[in-house]
């Protein structure tokens, strides 16, 4: 057993009880920064103007992992290349009737949009960008992008991959963005689902698996019905994939989906430059 | 002033010792689970943070107590801002693992590890539970308790040769 003295707080008399103290102290501060970020959000951009200082440190300490991982994912990638090598050449000869059947729709959409005099949704600028790290923990999934204010994002710009939708970006300071995944459990995107266009609110459980709320037909959903975005509350537009239903609960009513990507096996993704809610607000004002 | 002074000479008498070279490994090691944390993939089954906090409550000798206790919870605000955690999460957790180690020193011998490992548990359990409530009230979501658990086993499992490892490198006996 550790007499006062001879514990860590030896080296002065008596000092133990404030010691102690600072750090209680310092613990309520801390569930008070937490409490304060959790309602008002106040520190995001302060947070965003510090994090590339604090990200370079970072990578400079980190360096032997990220040297060990970098290592790891180009001998898996070698590995890999003899595969997709050979989907390739499958592909290509799919390519060429797919190529013809989707120039053919294009037509007969163009054609049917302007026999109906449908508005043309706006096409936005999309940018590639590279992922930096995925910094999903226990009960955050969220990634770090090599892109910034510096190259024109935005909060809100969608996060899409060639299979569908991932995110959202949800902080930006100047070369750094950091992106949170539909897997988060802050995350929440009006769904419409199957063609029937059921409606519901897709929920991260910072799984794989996404569960969808808040449906009102459910008995109408089968397995494998396809989920994408319903374009409502404005924030993400409408018609991105997102994943197709794996499991119906009828009990607690709600619906597991399969997600078309996994972001862990991404390094580069798409930033749609959307904003829809923002111009709204500010045509509101004016 | 008298204070300040008192602070130069013990900081400057330890400067070259060995006890200084220790604090600023601590503080690298430290700083390096938290960089690790956010490159490495493993980090979704294997929480680096409470590697970190396993660290800080294996501390035996801490050469200037006010200030890693502040140092502990400005790096706690350093892996929020590069994580993402709401801030003051981590801080929390590192301070929190600091006072169940201060206790546990009251009562428990450095090199007794059993007990040390039996206060480690249950004040882990008490964090993990303590997190899980505040989560799901908060987030309204449907978490998964089995995933939870394995977490709680490999962070234990780890307890015992980090503890030997802690032991070898900071003589419980030294003054």
């Amino acid at each position: 057993m550790r007499s006062l003295e001879h514990n860590s707080f030896g080296f002065i008399k008596n000092n133990y009880l404030r010691t102690i103290g600072i750090a209680v102290v310092l613990g309520i501060i801390s569930l008070a920064l937490i409490y304060i970020d959790y309602t008002n959000k106040i520190y995001a951009t302060s947070r965003a103007n510090i994090r590339d200082v604090i990200l370079s440190t970072s990578s400079v300490i980190a360096t032997p992992i990220i040297l060990l991982e970098n290592g790891l994912l180009t001998a898996r990638k070698i590995n890999g290349l003899y595969k997709d090598l050979q989907e390739y050449d499958d592909e290509q000869a799919l390519i060429s009737s797919t190529f013809q059947e989707l120039s053919t729709l294009r037509l007969k959409v163009d054609k049917y949009e302007s026999d109906l005099k449908i508005i043309k949704e706006n096409k936005f600028e999309s940018i590639s960008v590279e992922i930096f790290a995925d910094i999903s923990n226990r009960y955050f999934s969220s990634i770090l992008l090599k892109a910034g204010s510096n190259h024109g994002l935005k909060e809100n710009n969608i996060i899409v991959s060639s299979n569908g939708l991932i995110g959202r970006v949800s902080e930006v300071s100047q070369d750094i963005s950091r992106g949170i995944l539909l897997t988060d459990l802050s995350s929440r995107v009006p769904v419409s689902i199957s063609d029937k266009d059921i409606q519901g609110i897709l929920i991260g459980q910072n799984l794989k698996k996404l569960r969808i709320f808040y449906i009102r037909e459910l008995s109408k959903i089968n397995i494998n019905d396809l989920v994408m975005t319903s374009g409502k509350g404005g924030v993400f537009p409408s018609g991105l994939l997102i994943g197709k239903v794996s499991k119906i609960n009828n009990k607690d009513s709600f619906v597991e989906i399969d997600i078309f990507e996994d972001p862990g096996n991404l390094s580069k993704v798409r930033i749609i430059k959307y904003e829809l809610v923002n111009k709204a607000d500010e045509d509101a004002f004016k | 002033m008298n204070w300040s002074i008192k602070l130069m000479k013990m900081l400057l008498s330890n400067i070259l010792t060995y006890k200084f070279f220790r604090e600023i490994s601590f503080h690298f090691i430290l700083a390096f689970l938290i960089s690790a944390s956010l490159f490495l993939e493993i980090n979704k089954y294997f929480d680096f943070l409470l590697v970190a906090s396993v660290t800080v409550y294996l501390r035996n000798k801490i050469n200037f107590p006010i200030f890693y206790v502040l140092s502990l919870f400005l790096w706690g605000l350093y892996a929020d801002i590069l994580i993402g955690y709401p801030i003051g999460y981590t801080s929390c957790i590192f301070l929190f693992f600091y006072i169940l180690s201060e206790f546990c020193s009251l009562f428990v011998e450095s090199r007794n590890i059993k007990p040390r490992f039996y206060i480690f548990t249950l004040g882990l359990l008490f964090f993990l539970i303590t997190e899980y409530l505040i989560i799901k009230l908060s987030f309204k979501v449907n978490l998964s308790f089995d995933i939870m658990l394995i977490k709680y086993f490999l962070i234990s499992l780890i307890f015992y040769p980090m503890c030997k490892i802690s032991l070898l490198i900071e003589p419980y006996n030294e003054k």
